[in-house]
């Protein structure tokens, strides 16, 4: 009975001092960089208000975007295993998105899309991010799709499941669990590439960030403060990611 | 009444012909086993039944409705699969329940038919466990249960004891046979080990290229093989090639052969070839053949020899086993009954 909470609490403790160390790190740093450079917060608890809605903007864009990306990617990665004039479409939306920087990719959509049809700044961005990560889920999605076993397909087909039966209850589930790591590991990337979206002036943690430093001249605890947020979103993902994977996880 | 019946089947993959007007019917509650060698198309007969494979013709009957073209899911057959294929995510209960679930059962009848199969395979004490939690033996239980819960008009097994070691295979062999004649199901049973196919079908297919060489019961297939290949497949063999050198009669240790097209092939049931000293005196029966000859080598397997003997007047070296000793360079002579071996010209 010991030897198991002696291992533990080993797991913990070394846990624990690396966690003690990296603060000792970091606060040396700070502390030495404080030495020359006279950090002031006071300025980011001023902008509080406004920092804070950038993070709103930054999540609501990345949780759309996030909805409509992995809509996109289901449908892209079924249209990619498919055969035909859809197999085509997908391969080429794949290759386009893929090989175009995402910066394009956000000033097409708001300059040139947004030209024939009116888009706010927002929704623009949202359907740049959404179109841009939606090919890479599209291809995450499918090689989840193509590492499921064909015979369990199979064995579906012949007990009497249809076509639509097999992939709701046996494929997808399957295929969703493969691919979770990934798919976790590109939403976070969502997240972090939403920052791009401050190239067309929308007001979210980036360029909240940006417009805070150069007009106060605080740049540094802005930029740290937009960091932090950043680390804050994305931590919350990982950890859900974590969670989710324990839960779906097949003994 | 045949339960299945398929009619002249072809398919090809390219210049490879799978299937070679293939026809064969299944008797209700009849095991029909299929052999074959690697690549001779007995998954692509099992799977073209299924509804897996897209026939370029031929057609297919279960209970005289034509299904040919039918999807799988409406063929009522049930496969079993190599590698079991049974649903990680779900537990052996779930699995076995699943095509009853589709088939919009209450739950009350659900549970009884799925607590039958699993107790029919005695596993009913695994039913909360996910298949990655089970041994190879325990997956192809559930994987068999899953298969006849839903009462298949046909059950098809391809290879279905081929991840098994040796002695388990053994067991299971019966236990599937008996399995099989207890719940009635017409069953196809594809398998490339002939000592299982004559063990436990009813009757055999032996297949070749794409084609079905010979149907016939597990005693006609070994005592009256209809061709060289079906002869060789079937059995423990040796067989020897004779070339006739002129117009004349071709003579084989006491018998004589009339010479025809191409090279003689005699193929020898090894196991009913008896060796004894030359000296001994033996009366033969009328076509029974008795071979001369001088042993070349053994090696010890157990409870008997595995002889290298050369034959005189024969170029190749025949294996035959025999539990009695003898030693190097010892004459014999070999005792083969009239339907243990066959002549082919080739
Ligand atoms: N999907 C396919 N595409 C191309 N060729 C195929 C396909 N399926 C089968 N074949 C070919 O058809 C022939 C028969 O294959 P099949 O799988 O039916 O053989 P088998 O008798 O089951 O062999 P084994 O004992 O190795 O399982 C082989 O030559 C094989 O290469
Ligand atoms: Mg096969």
């Amino acid at each position: 009975m010991r030897a198991p909470a002696l291992i533990l609490g080993g797991m913990w403790m070394k846990k624990l001092y690396a966690i003690f160390f990296t603060i000792i790190v970091l606060a040396a740093i700070y502390f030495s960089m404080a030495q020359i450079y006279p950090f002031n917060w006071s300025i980011v608890y001023r902008y509080r208000v406004v920092f804070l809605k950038g993070l709103l903007t930054t999540m609501n864009l990345s949780g759309f975007s996030l909805l409509i990306s992995f809509a996109i990617g289901i449908v892209f990665a079924l249209m990619r295993r498919s055969s035909g004039i859809l197999k085509e479409f997908a391969l080429l939306y794949i290759f386009f998105f893929r090989n175009t920087p995402l910066l394009v990719v956000i000033l097409l959509t708001y300059y040139g899309l947004g030209s024939v049809i009116p888009f706010d700044r927002f929704w623009a961005a949202v359907f740049g991010l959404s179109a841009f990560e939606g090919a890479y889920l599209a291809e995450i999605i499918r090689s989840g799709l193509d590492a499921v076993d064909k015979g369990e397909l199979e064995a579906g087909f012949s007990l009497g499941l249809t076509r639509a039966e097999v992939f709701l209850y046996i494929h997808f589930p399957q295929a969703l669990r493969i691919s979770l790591p990934a798919l976790i590991g590109q939403s976070i990337s969502l997240v972090k590439d939403s920052s791009l979206a401050s190239v067309i002036a929308l007001a979210e943690l980036t360029m909240t960030g940006r417009q805070v430093g150069t007009q106060t001249l605080a740049s540094f605890e802005s930029y740290l403060t937009i960091a932090i947020f950043y680390v804050a979103v994305t931590s919350v993902l990982s950890v859900f990611g974590n969670w989710l994977e324990r839960r779906l996880a097949i003994p | 009444m045949a339960v299945l019946q398929a009619q002249g089947l072809y398919k090809s993959y390219g210049q490879v012909k799978a299937l070679d007007d293939v026809n064969i019917e299944i008797e209700d509650s009849e095991l029909l086993a299929v052999i074959g060698p690697s690549g001779s198309g007995k998954t692509t007969l099992l799977r073209s039944i299924a509804g897996f494979v897209q026939l370029d013709s031929g057609k297919i009957f279960i209970k005289s409705k034509d299904i040919t073209d039918l999807p799988p899911e409406k063929r009522n057959v049930a496969m079993f699969f190599q590698n079991y294929a049974l649903w990680p995510h779900m537990t052996v209960f779930e699995n076995v329940a699943y095509g009853l679930k589709i088939r919009r059962y209450d739950k009350k009848a659900i549970r009884e038919k799925v607590e039958w199969a699993l107790d029919f395979l005695d596993i009913k004490s695994l039913a909360e466990r996910k298949p990655n939690q089970l041994s190879g033996g325990q997956q192809q239980r559930v994987a068999l249960a899953r298969a006849i819960v839903v009462q298949p008009d046909v059950l098809l097994l391809d290879e279905p004891l081929s991840n098994l070691d040796a002695k388990i295979r053994m067991r299971i062999r019966f236990e599937l046979k008996a399995l099989q004649k207890k719940l009635q199901i017409a069953t196809l049973y594809v398998t490339h080990d002939q000592e299982e196919a004559l063990s436990i079908a009813d009757r055999i297919a032996v297949m070749h290229n794409g084609k079905v060489l010979q149907i016939g019961t597990p005693q006609q297939v070994y005592k009256e093989p209809v061709n060289l290949f079906v002869a060789d497949f079937i059995g423990v063999n040796s067989i020897v090639r004779i070339k006739p050198l002129d117009k004349d009669i071709v003579k084989v240790g006491n018998l004589e052969f009339q010479p025809q097209q191409g090279v003689l092939h005699l193929v020898i049931r090894a196991e009913e070839a008896r060796v004894l000293p030359a000296k001994e005196h033996v009366t033969l029966k009328e076509g029974d053949l008795k071979l001369e000859g001088i042993i070349m080598g053994k090696l010890y397997l157990g409870s008997k020899h595995r002889y290298e003997i050369k034959i005189h007047g024969i170029e190749e070296i025949l294996f035959i086993n025999s539990e009695e000793a003898f030693k190097i360079n010892e004459q014999i002579q070999i005792i083969i009954p009239k339907d243990s071996f066959f002549v082919y010209w080739q």
